[in-house]
């Protein structure tokens, strides 16, 4: 055995020590999004480096930092089964560690179904590097050339079968790879012609022994030396003031330790010793609120009325304006509404903070599942008037994100009411207080007319769509400059895949965005799901009307470039083939499909039963065919498949938030049902194989097809055309018998 | 106060005497696999066992539990076994996406199949129907107790 040492060599990653991480080992940087824009959001540029790390361990042991938040979409075990197949170890054997703002300079916020997206190669060439430079060494050990040592599972085999561990190989070492000084890499995971062995295979998520034991993962599970307990309360709309607090006698109720009423910052709370004692002081604190008038659901629906907009003309944003003819009668002209939607987490928000002092400077430590740390890390000590560097966001799992855990909320109740009580305080919202401060997906109202020529060719399509704003909200810019945005733009993510995949000699697509009176924002997938209901619902309300098989009909339609897409719904159409489907009344089955961010491919099938007896709409089957390109976890897209069609049942069935006049009105679950188990359709999945294509998005893309799928279904079982969501029974026509 | 919980006694002070049993398991012993959803028994994620019973730790009183047994998922398993079947079940079928309501379905799932060996899925679409995921994870919630239960009556 070789005693060759690597000196250790210091970078400005020293600091990793410091953080208790790389104690030893070999570690090894890899390039993903930076920015350093001010505050909002966290968002990566291609041109600039950030950094995380993967570490081989002096028991050869590897470990990962994981350069995304998990929620559930299972991106950090595909992330790792990468540095598993780079590495040739077992994806079993791998750590996965959710970093700090301390452990690493900077992290994209996890959204947008971008997390393999964008972090797949960077971290494949990072492990790449790593491998090469334990094969560097091992042809030091073992004096050969590097190119004499096989991959071997976890290490390195000789021509002469000598078998070289990457225990063996880091010898008790430390040594820190600077990012200018990588030996040159070949990725396997971008490798077509490569067998993979640890791409490709089912395995366990990340922390899912934690999960089946009652392991401390999420943010309340944190619990901290005296702490107490914290709450806010909710403004229960964008830019409420608070003009009249009465405290109620709070203040000395037992158990309550402080009622905090901070002007300056806009907050109200109260912190006490134990969150029963918490629950009722809240209950006496009244607050007045500066805010305009009451409205109804119909000031809403009008508001976000297309047709009203259009009477006027042109809506606010064009996005394709060809001259199309408008004077002549449509093939098809629908009108769709889609209600007010919620995320309805399971985990209510929830963080810990807690004040210290660190080399005589006061610091704060903050636990909390979010989908963006840098951005609360940021604000949080804008809050204080601190540098960033003296707070520290923990990243804890998430417990449910859908796009509703982007924004800076309750770690800053929980910095600002520890800081004013001197102790550790737990914020963990109550369930109405979810519901009263989630950022909704926005209503919207669709108008959609379609005209054929003889032939059943498009030759005329307009879509025009008026939703509230999805991206262009708190998220994006603090007020005033929000209001120039939204002046000088058009809401990009509600306009998200408003222009259809099919072919049209003539499109005219525009949409208005309107401020609405409540909370709204990103929900899974943005625009693309109502805009591809109101799209897929109207070309399957063509393909009947002119008599054409759903399926022949898009094919027809959809270019000579949309190959993957047609791939997808020729597949489809293949799994519901192996099931014969008898077409009378009561029995349906529905297609849809779409392109989900320009790499997501997706077509969805299902199968209804109405039950006239038992007066319900049952979804039997759900077949879903997606091309993501390189699928690294099968499993856990199948998984995320499985939840977009739970959730189109929802959408289809049951889904929409009531407002009273004073704005979003859910108290509890019970308000705003969701699918239960009884709802649960057989599935059928095919993830198909294109593994020379990098992989894309994974998230969102299926329940821009599914949500229409079901109504399609439900349009072949009854005759009734879904046009306002959701649907129940009692919209349903009585079969003649 | 004194609680029993997976078989062993606690001695809880006076000022969590009014706490729910979620909020005494979470915040003052530290079993914080049940966690908190909703605080109204509707959606699951908080259950546990009282005298084997799947009960909503969220929306009873700490001190109405006394005299019971309380078992939450921490104490699920046997000494003897790292995981109780449904627990391994869960990992089989790769169940969990976010996790959160996880604890409280192993619990719902594991009194089922105490009362009921083997349930047909109509049986267990009754028994979890108030068990919330949003994720959308049932059909593997359905899965995983059929073979959970198969697993335990091979046991047997």
């Amino acid at each position: 055995m070789s005693n060759a040492k690597s000196k250790p060599r210091f970078t400005r990653r020293g600091f990793l020590k410091g953080a208790g991480y790389a104690a030893a080992g070999l570690t090894v940087t890899y390039l993903v999004g930076r920015n350093f824009a001010p505050i909002l959001p966290s968002l990566a540029t291609p041109e600039i480096k950030g950094e995380a790390w993967i570490t081989v361990s002096p028991d050869g042991k590897v470990s990962m930092l994981s350069p995304v938040h998990e929620m559930g979409q299972g991106s950090s075990l595909g992330l790792a089964q990468i540095v598993a197949e780079e590495l040739n170890v077992d994806i079993a054997t791998i750590t996965v560690k959710f970093p700090s703002t301390r452990d690493i300079p900077h992290m994209r916020f996890t959204t947008g179904s971008e997390a393999i997206a964008l972090h797949a190669r960077p971290v494949a060439e990072a492990a790449a590097s790593l491998r090469e430079e334990l094969r560097r060494k091992a042809a030091v050990i073992t004096g050969l050339n590097p190119e004499a040592l096989k991959d071997t599972t976890g290490g390195f085999t000789t021509e002469e079968d000598r078998y070289l561990t990457y225990a063996d190989i880091v010898g008790g070492s430390e040594l820190t790879l600077a990012e200018d000084n990588l030996p040159a890499s070949h990725a396997y995971t971008f490798d077509a012609s490569r067998k993979k062995r640890q791409i490709g295979r089912t395995a366990l998520q990340v922390q899912a022994l934690e999960i089946v034991t009652g392991g401390p993962i999420f943010a309340g599970d944190i619990r901290r030396p005296n702490m107490a307990f914290g709450r806010a309360v909710q403004a229960p709309a964008p830019d409420a003031r608070i003009i009249e607090i009465h405290d109620g006698g709070a203040d000395t109720m037992p158990g309550v330790i402080q009622v905090v009423i901070d002007v300056p910052r806009g907050l109200v709370g109260v912190v006490a010793e134990t969150p029963g004692a918490l629950d009722n002081a809240l209950e006496q604190i009244e607050v007045k609120w500066d805010r305009p008038g009451s409205f109804s659901a119909e000031d809403i629906a009008a508001q976000v009325d297309v047709d009203t907009a259009l009477s006027s003309g042109r809506l606010e944003h064009s996005i394709v304006d060809d001259d199309i003819n408008t004077s002549e009668a449509w093939t098809v002209d629908m009108r769709f509404d889609l209600p007010i939607l919620h995320h309805a987490t399971q985990e209510p928000r929830t963080a810990v903070a807690e004040f210290s002092l660190r080399n005589g400077q006061e610091v704060v430590d903050i636990w909390t599942g979010t989908q963006d740390i840098f951005v609360n890390q940021k604000k949080a000590a804008a809050d204080l008037d601190w540098s960033p560097d003296r707070v520290t966001i923990h990243a804890m799992r998430v417990g449910g994100g859908f796009g509703g855990r982007v924004l800076y909320d309750v770690v800053r109740e929980a910095v600002l009411l520890a800081q004013h009580v001197k102790r550790p305080v737990k914020v963990h919202w109550s369930r109405r207080d979810e519901f009263l401060a989630d950022r909704t997906r926005p209503p919207s109202s669709h108008r959609v007319q379609i005209r054929t020529d003889t032939v059943g060719h498009i030759t005329d399509w307009r879509h025009a769509c008026v939703s509230g704003h999805v991206l262009l909200t708190e998220l994006m810019a603090p007020q005033p400059l929000l209001s120039v945005m939204r002046m000088a733009m058009h809401d990009f993510g509600a306009s998200r895949e408003l222009v259809a995949p099919y072919n049209a000699q003539h499109r005219r697509i525009e949409m208005s965005d309107v401020e609405l009176p409540f909370h709204a924002g990103e929900w899974r997938s943005l625009g693309a799901c109502p805009n591809v209901f109101a799209i897929e619902s109207a070309i399957d309300e063509l393909a009947r009307k002119l008599g054409k098989n759903p399926v022949e009909f898009r094919l027809q339609n959809l270019g000579s470039s949309r190959v993957r897409l047609k791939n997808c719904l020729s597949r489809v159409k293949a799994m519901c083939d192996t099931h014969p489907h008898q077409s009378i009344p009561g029995i349906g089955r529905g297609f849809a499909c779409g392109i989900y961010q320009e790499h997501s491919y997706v077509a969805a099938a299902f199968d209804v039963v109405v039950d006239y007896e038992q007066q319900e709409i049952r979804a039997e089957r759900c077949y879903v065919a997606l091309d993501v390109g390189l699928a690294i976890s099968p499993d856990q897209i199948k998984a995320q498949i499985e939840g977009c069609a739970m959730m189109a049942i929802g959408q289809l069935l049951m889904e929409t938030a009531p407002i009273d006049d004073s704005g979003l009105a859910s108290i509890s679950f019970s308000d705003y049902p969701t699918p239960l188990m009884g709802d649960t359709p057989e599935f059928e999945i095919e993830i198909i194989d294109n593994s020379s294509i990098p992989p894309a998005g994974v998230g969102q893309a299926p329940i821009i097809a599914t949500v229409p799928a079901l109504a399609n279904a439900i349009r072949d079982a009854t005759g009734y055309r879904t046009l306002k969501l959701p649907v129940s029974f009692d919209d349903l026509p009585i079969p003649d018998e | 106060m004194q609680l029993k919980i997976n078989g062993a006694t606690y001695e809880v002070e006076d000022v969590w005497s009014e706490e729910t049993l979620l909020t005494v398991l979470r915040e003052r012993l530290g079993f914080v696999g049940a966690k908190f959803g909703c605080g109204h028994g509707d959606c699951g994620a908080c259950t546990v066992h009282v005298d084997g019973l799947p009960t909503r730790s969220c929306y009873i009183s700490a001190q109405d539990v006394e005299t019971n047994e309380i078992v939450t998922i921490e104490g699920l398993s046997s000494p003897q076994t790292q995981l109780h079947p449904v627990q391994q079940a869960w990992l089989d079928e790769r169940v969990a996406q976010c996790g959160y309501c996880q604890a409280g379905q192993i619990m719902q799932a594991a009194a089922l199949l105490a009362e009921n060996p083997a349930p047909d899925d109509q049986a267990i679409n009754e028994f979890m129907r108030d068990n919330l995921c949003r994720c959308g994870t049932q059909a593997r919630v359905r899965k995983a107790i059929h073979r959970a239960a198969s697993q335990m009556r091979g046991q047997s």
